[in-house]
């Protein structure tokens, strides 16, 4: 299911909204919650729901295990045991067929037949959920939960369920704790604030943006050096604006029954540098990468060159967690190797004109979205390829002068609309109607086209 | 809740306002209200009218399927060359899936075609598999498709009065509006681009006056056609089995109709050809169609007509656009498909 659909739109969330403040018990809603997140996930494939639930109960149970455990040795014992269980299933389900793959490439034997697995949608984010749990309650971060259906609500979120934002428990237990309280005017207003910039940003930007795009990316062969530079900045805003999109209406969503989710996107095509970059973009996976692999490795408190290996182990790593697939490795890769160069040329680059180096660190990463974008290396080469002049093909592809037209709008909204985050959802009635108006138009550009979420894909 | 109650009686208001326009306006003649001009004919639904009003005169035994480009396939001089009364329920944006449906309907209308013929394009085998949004929302035909049962009758009514609905609250719906208003308004031409004669046949009122006129623009039309041939073929990457087995099911009822089947492969300019050539998988494309053709061509009560090349049996001037013959090529195409037939 998603938000951008009929059946979540007109029936899925109305009911579980109403079922939601119609009980008043945290139980009854914990109940709920959980029910209605398996629901959502069940209906693109029911089977998976039983790896949901033994993710959920095998973090639930041990982590409560880990918290009468004794010795700190016991503890990560524990710890280390349903981490592998989550990365077992986690690697098998998605990097399985990837390592038979390259097994046989590299042998030229096929040690390990290629499987006809259907990869779980969602399985990274929630995997990642119950990941951190577990290592915050090893380091006494927070208390583990007593009440398994407080646990399966965290995990089993709708609104997070799917493509994140990866939200960790201490972030949203203090609402979970006072789930029963009273529906707020504000949090209700904020919700749906949120939730209609969401949809805007999702079927009136990145699914307009997209289907002037995707036909030229499908014939990229014939791309010239405008078309080139045209779906390289098109993927770019629809990707952000796919995700962010998301993001904010998992916010709004959250809102609505009364859990705060954090921020996700903070303007990240206005980052100087590309750590401030990674400050911006996805910023729960950044920040989960670095609290619990980056630090873990050693962080910064080894030494420069331990601290650039780190760094570029972490950004391969966080590459390959967006799919098995070598592009996303190598675009890691690049991502580290960015790092490096600007923690290595920060003085330098803080001297540049401020424009200068915001439009050079949003070049670098649009360069990334190709590598990321591209279903093969052959893909990415020749896209790049185009993009500085090799192999174009003059005038073959058209370019529409709608894309163009969006393309600019959105290249003007990201570098001075605020953020989300930054606007004032008011609660007067006014405000309602306006959100009523916004919401009925983007209803006009979503029905009858079906489009999921570009993160739904890892 | 007063925020929530608020929006939610402002979005009802806004869709029952829009929805009134709709029903007033009806720019794709959905509703029969007929107030302002129709700016997109439903053609299913227009030939499914047609049909059953043809059949109050005679019965038809021929049957012209296939996409607009079969639709000026004229059905006179088709019955002058086999003696078979034609109707041409060729319709816009057509796919294998429309062909079948159609010929399940037809059959349910009590009469049995004894021929058929059906233009197949490359792209009625896209491998998108995204049925046509008219036929998905002509409950009457898309049950024929999807092999359903045909529903109780006042429940069919309401879903498919319902699709037509839900269908209008689009953006291209809501642009169906706006220039059915503006024509009014500018008091321009409202002479429907496309009409249909009693047997289904295709007239282009406007582009047939230009052409007696001498003002018609033929560069500017096949230009256009070049742009929408190309978005068209783009992303179309082989031919779709699911759409090759709803041929092959056709063929194969037809067979058990004792139907004779004739499929020919349409043509288009050559000018299209040359930048589709260029730039997408056409040529493939077209190499695995002729195939395709040729292999069911050689089932009994099947021939296949490779006629996607214009230059080989007709003119480069004798065209619409770039998709769209004349009525001179068309009745070239007729004179191919009925040689050595009957």
């Amino acid at each position: 299911m998603v938000f951008n659909s009929d059946i979540f739109l007109f029936v899925f969330l109305p009911i579980v909204f109403t079922l939601f403040w119609l009980v008043k018990t945290k139980q009854q809603r914990y109940i709920l919650l959980t029910i209605s997140g398996f629901i959502f996930y069940g209906y693109w494939n029911w089977r998976f729901c039983l790896l949901l639930l033994l993710s959920s109960l095998i973090s639930y149970v041990v982590a409560l295990l880990i918290d009468r455990a004794d010795g700190q040795r016991t503890r990560r014992a524990w710890m280390i045991a349903s981490i592998s269980i989550d990365l077992a299933i986690l690697g098998f389900f998605k990097y399985y067929n990837f390592f038979a793959d390259t097994m046989r490439v590299v042998t030229q034997v096929e040690l390990l037949p290629t499987l006809n697995i259907v990869l779980p949608i969602g399985i990274s984010f929630y995997t990642f959920h119950t990941i951190s749990y577990i290592i915050d309650v090893t380091a006494g971060k927070v208390r583990p939960a007593r009440n398994l259906f407080e646990y399966c609500t965290y995990v089993s979120l709708f609104s997070q369920l799917v493509a994140g934002p990866i939200v960790r428990y201490r972030q949203i237990e203090e609402d979970l704790e006072h789930i029963d309280r009273k529906p707020r005017e504000d949090y209700i207003a904020k919700g749906i604030g949120f939730f209609v910039v969401g949809l805007v940003k999702k079927v009136i930007i990145a699914d307009v943006i997209a289907r002037g795009i995707d036909p030229m990316l499908a014939e990229y062969t014939h791309l010239s050096f405008a078309g080139a530079w045209t779906a390289a900045l098109g993927y770019t805003l629809q990707l952000y604006y796919d995700f962010s999109g998301y993001s904010d209406m998992a916010v709004g969503l959250g809102y609505l029954f009364g859990i705060r989710i954090p921020q996700n996107f903070n303007a990240p095509y206005r980052a100087l540098g590309i750590t401030d970059f990674w400050r911006r973009w996805h910023i729960s996976l950044s920040s989960w990468l670095r609290d619990y692999l980056y630090i873990p490795l050693g962080g910064n408190r080894k030494g420069v060159v331990a601290m650039y290996v780190n760094l570029l182990v972490t950004m391969i790593l966080g590459g390959l967690w967006h799919g098995a697939n070598w592009t996303f490795v190598v675009w890691g890769a690049y991502h580290g190797t960015l790092l490096i160069i600007d923690r290595v040329t920060q003085p330098v680059a803080q001297r540049l004109p401020v424009l200068v180096y915001r439009a050079g660190t949003f070049v670098a990463v649009v360069v990334g979205w190709v590598l990321f974008r591209s279903h093969d290396f052959t893909m990415a080469q020749v896209w790049l390829g185009k993009m500085v002049g090799i192999g174009v093909d003059h005038g073959a592809q058209p370019i529409g002068k709608s894309l163009l037209c969006m393309i600019a709008v959105g290249m003007v909204a990201v570098n001075i609309l605020p953020e989300t985050w930054d606007l004032k959802f008011g609660t007067r009635r006014r405000w309602a109607v306006a959100y009523a108006a916004v919401l009925f138009i983007a209803y006009l550009f979503m029905n009858g086209r079906d489009s999921v979420f570009l993160y739904y894909q890892f | 809740m007063l925020f929530l109650r608020t929006l939610l009686i402002s979005v009802s208001l806004m869709a029952g306002l829009y929805l009134a326009l709709v029903i007033v306006i009806d720019p794709r003649a959905d509703f029969e209200t007929g107030r302002f001009p129709a700016v997109v004919q439903d053609v299913r639904a227009v030939k499914m009218r047609l049909f059953r009003a043809a059949l109050q005169h005679e019965p038809i035994t021929g049957l012209v399927l296939g996409s607009s480009r079969s639709m000026k396939l004229n059905p006179a001089d088709l019955q002058r060359r086999t003696g078979q009364p034609f109707f041409n329920f060729a319709v816009d944006n057509a796919r294998t899936e429309d062909y079948l449906a159609i010929y399940r309907w037809v059959k349910a209308q009590g009469t049995h075609p004894r021929l058929m013929i059906i233009g197949v394009d490359i792209e009625d085998l896209h491998d998108n598999n995204t049925p046509n949004d008219q036929l998905v929302c002509n409950d009457a035909l898309y049950r024929y498709a999807q092999g359903r049962q045909p529903a109780w009758a006042p429940i069919a009514h309401a879903l498919a009065w319902g699709k037509r609905v839900k269908a209008a609250f689009s953006t291209r719906y809501a642009g169906d509006i706006v220039k059915s208003v503006t024509l009014t308004l500018h008091h321009a031409d409202t002479t429907p681009f496309m009409a249909f004669t009693g047997d289904g046949y295709l007239r282009y009122h406007r582009w047939e006056r230009e052409r007696q006129q001498g003002t018609f623009n033929a560069e500017l039309t096949i230009a256009g056609s070049v742009e929408e041939y190309q978005r068209r073929m783009t992303g179309m990457h082989r031919l779709s089995p699911t759409r090759q087995r709803d041929l092959e099911q056709l063929i194969r009822e037809a067979e058990n109709d004792h139907a004779e089947v004739v499929l020919w492969l349409t043509p288009l300019h050559p000018r299209v050809r040359q930048q589709l050539d260029a730039t997408t998988r056409y040529p493939a494309l077209l190499s695995e169609a002729q195939q395709y053709l040729a292999e069911l061509g050689r089932q009994p009560g099947v021939r296949a007509v490779d006629l996607h090349d214009i230059t080989r049996y007709g003119s480069i001037t004798d065209w619409y656009d770039g998709a769209h013959v004349n009525e001179i090529n068309a009745h070239r195409i007729i004179i191919r498909l009925t040689e050595g037939g009957q």
